[in-house]
């Protein structure tokens, strides 16, 4: 079995990274595109296949990894594409999905996962069925919510040992955007080896009282090297382009969250580690 | 710890060899990636490569090493960026590019070596590019990978700078932008530049002061690089980049930054800008840490304006429009003021750079040298400051000899001592200066000069006593004029002319013959063009010379006897041209004892009878110089017409001769003096003569070797027959004609002695027969009765028979010489005229 | 070519400071090969500037050097032959020659010396004589010492120049800020 979009090679698709860790590029839609195309069955040379009808199903689905086998499908869309009969030869057939509501993305999370599919099941006899998945990418570019916003000023400090002052320049983020800010130290007394700033993820799976978190580091990015003094204003420029984020999910289907962090880290001489976490929003502007 | 230092320097040697191995190879799969035109794998290795130069553990000469290797294989990595067919890249894309680097330190240097192609390519404006990068390279706070990263900036930059007329000026900005950044750039650098000083614990710190000291021209070079911009004006530096450089100065508050980098800014900006800031600068001064040796930095400004003074005149008249030394000297005070504890060669190396600019800019201000050292004395607490200026003329004398205490300056505390080698040059500088470029006995006059003086330690005194009579001697003629500048001179030189009271000092003996004949020489500059005012002068110092002693006096009185003949003869002169009376004879003399300048050669003559007296008296003195002295004042006495002082000159000659003089050599040649001298007199009265010449004749006959009482007798000849054509000159046939026939007869007693086998060849007397003939010969040219040819002719004949007699042959050179006796007869008859005439008498 | 420099009457520093600067800077080492010094030096330091010269100096000894027991001149004879090419000079002070400065009187001692050229002393001011076939030179006071007796007697030097059987000698003579050069040719017969 295979599948083929409509929209052939100009059909838009995107690379992403598979379990394996290889790189795959896969089609992607966006909320409201039709999903259509043709369905190719090819029985196996010379034989014969019986079957009770094809059907075809987009689906888009959330899998939370420690239930699996309970996936929660919140996109169900079926068709059916070939009446009960026989297939001697090759036969394709074309698909329509009109205006198809993909209302999430996909994701690949720690705990989570989100993903799409089109499923071509072909019926056999005595309960048998043949089916292929044909995964696709969904991706919403989202209006930018408040492009003005205030940005990040924060006062934060150790008593008697560390006392500093950062800024971002804003606290929402499209995913191709730049991290501008500062650190002004007001009070050094520690030996500060560098000062780096990390984006971390924490992906929160379930709800209420069940809401599991893990977080993972997805950039280090050093901006200091060596102890500054009192009165130093650090510049921070962190581009988000090269690094594998999503925008910030809020509550998927009830099932999950995923929320972004910038994490100011200073380590002194003695490795140890003073830090600074500030939530910020990414949104994707973009396809 | 020798051992330590030798291990510490194997481990940073091999940890450079480990860095800079590694560097080799990234840099191998660097240029690899290049040549395939792969820019994502070249940036890798290039961030790899300068991954090396985030080690902490190289000293900062090792570190300049393995930057310098980098440096070298960033350029590949450069040109490669240049070509964007290559990388596919606009320089906008490979500028956000490098910064995806997760490390600060590689994404740093790639961002720079990007930014220069940026900039060329005229993509970027040049002040933007430029603004971003010296801001984004804060995030490298650690010293030495802080200063090598802006070093790197630095020197990529220098030819992109928008400055006046570059290429990148208009849309890349212009020189104010250039400025701007070379500045930025600057006051980083210096920070972390001060900062490397607190890093470790107090046994470090010299290795670390070391290391920053290496790295310092990193820092200094922003400042060069300033200086060199098209477009730096008066304006510009006046208006920005003074305040700003000296505001970081000030602020860092850092031992080695401040006075590094104002130092630095003196020698690199020209010197019309520092003429024209000089408030500015000065202002400044006081703000800076109390440890920082400001003097010497003001030194070095003085110095260099001073330099440039005397390189470029037409600057002078900025100096002066600007009133450069009253800043300069009110800035000298007010540092002094600011730091009590200032050392005393601190105080000394600023007012003698104060000083050196007064000599060079000032040439024709002699207050401001007084200034100057009214300051220096001040700022050492020389007594006699403010209030006691006024009793100057009586109280200076004390201080330079006493070098004390007298209460002057209000609550100054004790004066400095400057008794060691580096201070008393200073000192002795100091006050030789102003005495090289002005007149000398007016620098002597100045108000403040002994109380600089008196800072010398008595041991010092006599070098500066010295400095000062060369000084005088290197004046022309008339320095020292009158009597009150002589004893200004003397005021100051009396460690030479005098011992201490109370004090014997110990002089090596030749710096005291030194010492002596300096201040001999010294006497000749004594010139005024008034005769009274000479002759005062010439008793002012005998006063003064008398004090110092006999050891002194053997050295000070000729010269001093010889000024006051000089004197004399110029009485003489001007005594003749009055009289009219002809230049020389018994007539001009006696016109000029009785002429208006009578009373003036007595006392000439009084003074000198005194001065030489003194010298003879002296114990040590050897008694020749006396004696010639004597008889040349006999000569001056019998010119001026004085007869009875001549006589008491001739006469204390002979009793020196009489009593001191023993060794026959000497006698011998005192005795032609004496003959001399006695024979140009014209004035004695014919008893005087008489006795003189008897005495003379007497002791030439008593001469302890015959031969010598030959020739001194024969000699004493010409005291009957005085000079031609002199009036008053002695003319006595009859006593010339007996004195040569004694000595005739002495020489025939030689020849008996050498025939009797006693003393003495043959030789001798044939010799002396010769010498007499030739004496003979004299007076009979000059046609003296009594001398005429027969006794010639009789002389001759004794010579030839001798000459044949001789057994052994004669010896050359008495053949040579009666040979020429006998050319020189043969020569005369050829003459012609009365001498020829008189010579065919004789026949060879 | 051979230059002797004749010079003498210092009187540095009974009558005067010091040798004229101008001449000072003439008289450089190098460039003379011997050093005729008719005396009257006076102290140690003129004699070792002349030392400075070259290495071939003769003095003789004048009526004020000091000739005692540790003068620095007792070593120095009252006159001195001295064959220079083929020329025989003869050095003497002249104090010794009575009537001082009487060119006869010279004449005579130069008989008696048997020497081509008599450099002598003691002379007011410069002066070359040739008397009969020799020549009698005085290079007068280097330092003009005795120019308050007689104006005229400007300080002096003479350089003589022998090469072969003539001596060319160039008289020096400073007058007032200028160096003059007076020339005198001397042959032997």
């Amino acid at each position: 079995m295979d599948l083929t979009y409509a929209a052939g090679p100009t059909q838009r698709t995107a690379v992403v990274k598979s379990d394996q860790g290889s790189l795959d590029t896969l089609p992607l839609f966006t909320d409201g595109d039709t999903v259509a195309g043709t369905v190719h069955i090819s029985p196996a040379p010379g034989k014969r296949v019986d079957h009770l009808g094809v059907k075809i199903e987009v689906l888009g689905q959330i899998e939370l990894y420690f239930d699996r086998g309970n996936a929660y499908d919140f996109v169900s869309l079926v068709r059916e594409v070939m009446t009960p009969g026989e297939l001697v030869s090759p036969t394709s057939v074309p698909f329509e999905f009109k205006d198809v509501q993909l209302p999430h993305e996909t994701y690949q999370g720690i705990n989570v996962r989100l993903r799409y599919a089109v499923r071509v099941t072909m019926q056999r006899s005595y309960g048998n069925t043949v089916a292929q998945e044909f995964r696709f990418l969904v991706r919403n570019a989202g209006i930018p919510p408040q492009l003005d916003g205030p940005g990040i000023k924060m006062e934060v400090g150790i008593e008697d040992c560390l006392h500093i002052e950062f800024e971002y320049a804003k606290a929402k983020y499209h995913l191709k955007d730049v991290v501008v800010g500062k650190i002004f130290f007001l009070l050094v007394r520690i030996k500060i080896k560098h000062m780096e700033v990390e984006i971390r993820r924490r992906e929160s799976t379930g709800s209420g009282p069940n809401t599991y978190n893990e977080s993972e580091t997805i950039a280090k990015y050093e901006v200091m090297d060596g102890a500054p003094v009192r009165g130093e204003s650090i510049p921070v420029r962190l581009f988000l382009s090269p690094y594998d984020l999503t925008p910030t999910y809020k509550n998927v289907s009830d099932r999950f969250s995923v929320k972004y962090y910038l994490n100011l880290v200073l380590v002194d001489e003695e490795d140890r580690r003073y830090f600074k976490q500030q939530e910020i929003t990414l949104y994707r502007h973009e396809l | 710890m020798a051992t330590m230092n030798v291990s510490a320097q194997d481990e940073q040697d091999k940890w450079l060899a480990d860095a800079s191995s590694l560097v080799k190879q990234y840099a191998f799969y660097m240029k690899r990636a290049l040549d395939d035109n792969n820019l994502r794998e070249a940036l890798k290795q290039g961030s790899l490569m300068l991954g090396e130069l985030r080690t902490i553990a190289l000293s900062p000469q090792k570190y300049y090493e393995l930057y310098m290797q980098v440096w070298n294989e960033l350029r590949h990595l450069e040109a490669f960026f240049g070509e964007e067919a290559r990388h596919g890249k606009s320089n906008l894309e490979l500028y956000e590019l490098v910064q995806h680097a997760g490390n600060i330190l590689p994404r740093l240097y790639l961002l720079i070596t990007v930014g220069v192609v940026y900039i060329k390519s005229k993509d970027g404006a040049a002040k933007d590019v430029l603004k971003d990068l010296v801001e984004m390279a804060k995030g490298v706070q650690q010293p030495i990978h802080g200063l090598f990263l802006r070093t790197y900036l630095s020197q990529a930059s220098k030819t992109l700078l928008p400055d006046t007329g570059s290429e990148y000026e208009g849309n890349g900005g212009n020189v104010n932008d250039a400025v701007e950044f070379v500045l930025q750039n600057f006051t980083e650098m210096n920070k972390l530049w001060v900062r490397m000083q607190h890093g470790g614990g107090n046994r470090d710190r010299e290795r670390r002061e070391k290391e920053r000291r290496e790295l310092r021209d990193l820092v200094g070079k922003n400042l060069l690089v300033l200086t060199q911009l098209e477009g730096m004006t008066l304006d510009l530096y006046k208006g920005t980049v003074l305040p700003r450089v000296l505001e970081q100065v000030i602020n860092c508050k850092d031992d080695i930054a401040q006075p590094y980098l104002l130092d630095a800014l003196i020698q690199v900006f020209p010197d019309e800008f520092h003429v024209q800031t000089l408030d500015a600068f000065l202002e400044a001064c006081p703000l800076l840490k109390p440890t920082v040796k400001i003097g010497n930095v003001l030194a070095s400004l003085m110095e260099r304006l001073a330099s440039s003074a005397r390189d470029n005149p037409e600057i002078v008249a900025q100096f002066v429009a600007v009133e450069a030394f009253g800043k300069l000297s009110a800035g000298c005070k007010s540092i002094i003021a600011s730091q009590p504890s200032m050392d005393a060669h601190d105080r000394l190396q600023m007012h003698a750079a104060l000083m050196g600019f007064v000599t060079a800019v000032h040439r024709d201000r002699l207050d401001y040298v007084d200034d100057v050292l009214g300051a220096c004395a001040d700022a050492l607490n020389a007594p006699g400051g403010g209030d006691e200026k006024d009793s100057k003329e009586n109280s200076s004398d004390e201080r330079v000899d006493r070098g004390g205490i007298d209460g002057g300056a209000e609550d100054a505390g004790p004066p400095m001592i400057v008794s060691d080698q580096k201070g008393v040059r200073q000192l002795h500088a100091l006050l030789t200066v102003p005495l090289d470029t002005y007149d000398v006995v007016s620098v002597l006059g100045l108000s403040n000069y002994p109380r600089v003086m008196s800072l010398l330690q008595p041991a010092n005194l006599r070098q500066m006593a010295m400095t000062i009579v060369k000084s005088v001697i290197r004046e022309p003629e008339g320095a020292v004029s009158d009597a009150t500048q002589a004893e200004t001179l003397f005021r100051f030189i009396s460690v030479l002319i005098k011992d201490r009271e109370g004090v014997a000092e110990e002089v090596d003996e030749e710096d005291f013959e030194e010492e002596q004949n300096a201040v001999a020489r010294l006497v000749h500059a004594l010139q005024s063009g008034d005769s009274d005012t000479q002759y005062r002068l010439l008793v002012a110092s005998r006063k003064h010379f008398g004090q110092g002693g006999p050891r002194r006096l053997k050295h000070t009185l000729p010269p001093l006897a010889h000024e006051a003949m000089r004197l004399g003869r110029s009485l003489l002169a001007r005594a003749r041209a009055d009289s009219g009376s002809g230049d020389s004879g018994a007539a001009a003399a006696a016109a000029a004892a009785t002429g208006p300048m009578g009373p003036a050669l007595k006392k000439i003559l009084q003074f000198l009878h005194q001065t030489i007296s003194a010298l003879a008296a002296a114990p040590v003195s050897r008694h020749e110089p006396a004696m010639r002295l004597f008889l040349e004042a006999a000569q001056l006495a019998d010119a001026s017409g004085m007869e009875p002082v001549a006589y008491e000159f001739f006469e204390r000659a002979m009793t020196i001769y009489e009593d001191e003089i023993s060794d026959s050599a000497a006698q011998r040649s005192a005795l032609s003096c004496v003959v001399g001298a006695l024979h140009s007199c014209v004035g004695f009265t014919a008893e005087s003569r008489e006795s003189l010449v008897h005495k003379t004749t007497a002791y030439s006959a008593r001469l302890l070797k015959k031969p010598d009482q030959v020739r001194a007798v024969s000699d004493c000849a010409h005291l009957f027959w005085g000079p031609d054509g002199v009036d008053g000159a002695a003319r006595d046939a009859t006593s010339t004609v007996t004195c040569l026939k004694k000595a005739l007869k002495i020489a025939g007693g030689v020849q008996q002695a050498s025939l009797g086998g006693v003393g003495g060849g043959g030789g001798d007397a044939l010799r002396l027969f010769i010498e007499v003939l030739n004496k003979y010969l004299y007076f009979f040219e000059r046609g003296c009765p009594g001398v005429d040819a027969s006794i010639l002719q009789g002389l001759l004949e004794i010579i030839n028979g001798e000459l044949a007699g001789e057994e052994h042959g004669v010896a050359p050179d008495i053949q040579a010489y009666y040979g020429a006796t006998v050319r020189h007869i043969k020569h005369q008859k050829l003459k012609g005229g009365e001498i020829g005439a008189r010579y065919q008498a004789i026949s060879l | 070519m051979v230059l002797v420099l004749c010079i003498g009457d210092m009187h540095i520093p009974h009558r005067v400071a010091d040798l004229p600067p101008k001449f000072r800077s003439l008289l450089v080492p190098g460039k003379i090969q011997h050093v005729l010094c008719t005396g009257d030096v006076c102290v140690k330091e003129t004699h070792d500037y002349l030392r400075s010269l070259c290495a071939d100096v003769h003095a003789v000894r004048g009526n004020y050097d000091d000739a005692g027991p540790d003068g620095f001149a007792r070593q120095w004879p009252d006159s001195k032959v001295v064959t220079i090419g083929d020329f025989k000079f003869g050095l003497v002070h002249g104090h010794q020659v009575v009537p001082h400065g009487d060119v006869n009187a010279l004449a005579a001692a130069q008989r008696a010396m048997n020497v081509d050229v008599l450099v002598a002393g003691q002379a007011k001011r410069w002066g070359a004589h040739k008397v009969e076939d020799r020549l009698i030179v005085n290079p007068g006071s280097a330092t003009g010492a005795f120019r308050d007796e007689d104006p005229e007697a400007h300080p002096s030097f003479v350089l003589v120049d022998v090469d072969g059987p003539r001596a060319t000698c160039y008289v020096y003579e400073l007058r007032g800020e200028e160096v003059k050069v007076d020339k005198v040719e001397y042959s032997k017969a």
